[in-house]
């Protein structure tokens, strides 16, 4: 390591070069990279499971498997990437165990902005939010797993096609495929809950 | 089915993915298309309301001490388990590109070490599953001549004459002794003369076929004194079951072996040992009965239970025999019958004449067909006026007796 890398503050260190330190043997790069992705990874797992506990959980267990396979990353490649793909395997696996998913809303400290729209004040359109709200989350859990991946990758972390295909290892005609069943289903779920309303 | 090809571009342009002229296109059929616009709309509001509802975060101390619960059960799980820490420090170990190289080099230097000493080794003959050694082993199983070793001989002369026995198939009840086949050559066997003059050169070599009689089994140490042990072998029967051993004549044997049957038992045995030699690798002689030019005919082996008359394998009968059945007596009869008028001079021709009498027998005794005893009887007067050897004669005269005593008793 060169002497501008050992004076670089630590949040200014790349991926690769704290890659490199763990994999000689330093645990607090390590550290370095879990406080730099542990909200990102805990939201992807908490969007697929709906439940904080195994968000929890999956989002711990996603850098412990990256601590213990970290002798075999390929210094430049997307570390991001790579935790994603560890986080939607658990993710996946964790929701093909358990097929009902309870959503929680447990921490909401700030309304969405079809809230803050609505003013808040009319009791009868936040109830008409929250319909739609618990429509869309339940149109979302009801997706398969393979569907909802994509979706969630795309809607929640404005990922291309192409990193979509290398976090869940498809081809970009499958992520393609998927994001275009995903929405149908949607679709047809919301529509249905809209006919049912009117 | 229109707007279904719509739909396709629609998620492509909610991702921001379509071209200038697919989005045209797009556009084009959503102002005149109710449902496609409808949709469009609603997958918009879809999700632009996912992200701003599925916003949800956890307390600020929540993320302070996550990086401390994962390195604490990072350290838990080394504990659990010493193949992980075990398989965490070979990974490591690996993980360093400098370490890994040194590895591979040491390997690849060992892996280069070997081959040369395994190529050297085999260049040399000396690997143990060297090229060489296989190919010599292979000639040796083949008894092939291999280059710079001193070559066996494995002549049947040589084998025989090495006093070594001859195969238990080859050996009737007792038979030991063994005949070296230049002897028969040197006595005079190898003339071209007819049946007689043969029988005649034999008795012209009592001396040696009285060692034949007088001798025991031999232990050689060298082909020369193999040779004179052989010749002291006893020649005993070799027939396995007598013909003559029939109702009546059970206290009846003969008192040592005749002149005839002496000579029949050697010529025997040199059948045996040419078969046999010709089973070493050695090429069959002419296939012809008389003895012409010192080669003798090779057409008949007598063998415990069958004969191989020319390459056929005859089932031997006995008088007592109750299993054989008539189309197989039949067919024996007819063999023996061709062979001794195709070979009138094969020494195994006697024991012909007893098998055909025999099955004659016992098919007259099966079936009680007048007609096979007459036809059986007709053969054999015609054998007994042939035949010079009186003993043969005179079994052949027993069995033509029993064959017509069951014409007269009417046996089925």
């Amino acid at each position: 390591m060169s002497k501008a890398e050992k004076r670089a503050p630590v949040n200014e260190q790349s991926d690769d070069d704290l890659i490199r330190k763990v994999q000689e043997g330093d645990p607090r790069s390590f550290d370095i990279l879990v406080k730099r992705y542990q909200k990102r990874v805990y939201f992807l797992a908490y969007r697929m499971v709906k439940s904080h506990d195994p968000a929890d959980d999956i989002a711990q267990e996603t850098f412990i498997k990256a601590y213990f396979a970290i002798g075999s990353f390929k210094i430049g490649y997307s570390f991001y990437t790579w935790l994603y793909r560890i986080c939607m395997n658990l993710s996946i696996n964790f929701l093909k165990r358990r097929k009902f998913v309870m959503p929680e809303c447990r921490f909401r400290e700030e309304a969405s902005p079809l809230e803050r729209e609505a003013g808040g004040a009319d009791p009868s359109k936040d109830f008409i939010l929250k319909e739609m709200r618990d429509n869309i989350e339940r149109a979302m859990d009801s997706l398969p797993p393979k569907y909802k991946s994509a979706l969630i990758l795309r809607v929640y972390e404005d990922m291309s096609y192409e990193d979509i295909a290398k976090t869940l290892k498809i081809s970009v005609g499958t992520v393609m495929s998927r994001l275009f069943r995903a929405r149908e289903r949607m679709h047809d779920m919301l529509k249905e809950y809209k006919e049912r309303e009117s | 089915m229109k707007c279904r090809r719509f739909d396709r571009l629609i998620s492509l342009f909610l991702d921001g993915r379509l071209d200038r002229d697919g989005e045209k296109e797009l556009k084009g059929h959503l102002s005149e298309c109710e449902r496609c616009a409808g949709k469009l709309a609603l997958l918009e509001s879809v999700e632009g309301s996912a992200k701003s509802i599925e916003t949800i975060e956890p307390p600020v101390e929540y993320w302070d001490t996550f990086s401390r619960r994962v390195a604490e059960r990072i350290d838990a799980r080394k504990k659990e388990s010493p193949a992980h820490g075990l398989r965490e420090a070979i990974g490591g170990v690996f993980s360093r590109p400098r370490l890994k190289l040194k590895i591979a080099a040491g390997l690849a230097s060992i892996a280069l070490v070997v081959i040369a000493g395994k190529m050297y080794m085999d260049h040399h003959g000396r690997g143990f599953l060297s090229p060489k050694k296989i190919t010599r082993a292979y000639k040796r199983a083949r008894h092939e001549p291999i280059e710079g070793e001193k070559q066996t001989d494995l002549s049947a002369e040589t084998v025989v004459g090495r006093g070594k026995t001859i195969p238990e198939q080859f050996k009737a009840k007792g038979e030991s002794a063994v005949m070296d086949l230049q002897e028969v050559k040197e006595s005079g066997l190898s003339g071209t003369e007819g049946d007689k003059d043969v029988r005649s050169k034999k008795v012209q070599r009592p001396a040696q076929t009285e060692a034949l009689d007088q001798a025991s089994a031999p232990t050689p140490d060298s082909p020369d004194d193999a040779l004179s042990e052989t010749r002291k072998q006893p020649v005993e029967k070799a027939v396995s079951t007598e013909p003559g051993q029939r109702h009546g004549d059970e206290g009846k044997k003969l008192e040592g072996p005749s002149r005839e049957e002496k000579h029949a038992r050697e010529d025997r045995i040199h059948e045996a040992e040419t078969v046999f030699g010709r089973k070493r690798g050695k090429k069959a002689e002419p296939e012809d009965a008389d003895i012409t030019d010192g080669k003798v005919a090779v057409r008949t082996v007598m063998l415990p239970d069958h004969y191989m008359v020319n390459g056929t394998k005859i089932p031997k009968v006995e008088y007592n025999d109750t299993l054989m059945h008539d189309y197989k007596l039949r067919e024996l009869i007819q063999r023996w019958k061709l062979h001794i008028e195709k070979s009138p001079h094969d020494s195994l021709n006697h024991e012909g004449y007893m098998q055909i009498a025999t099955a004659y027998y016992l098919l007259a005794k099966l079936s009680g067909d007048p007609a096979v005893i007459s036809a059986g009887t007709r053969l054999i007067e015609n054998y007994i006026d042939r035949i010079e050897d009186p003993a043969l004669k005179d079994r052949l005269r027993h069995t033509l007796i029993d064959i017509n005593s069951l014409k007269l008793n009417g046996n089925p």
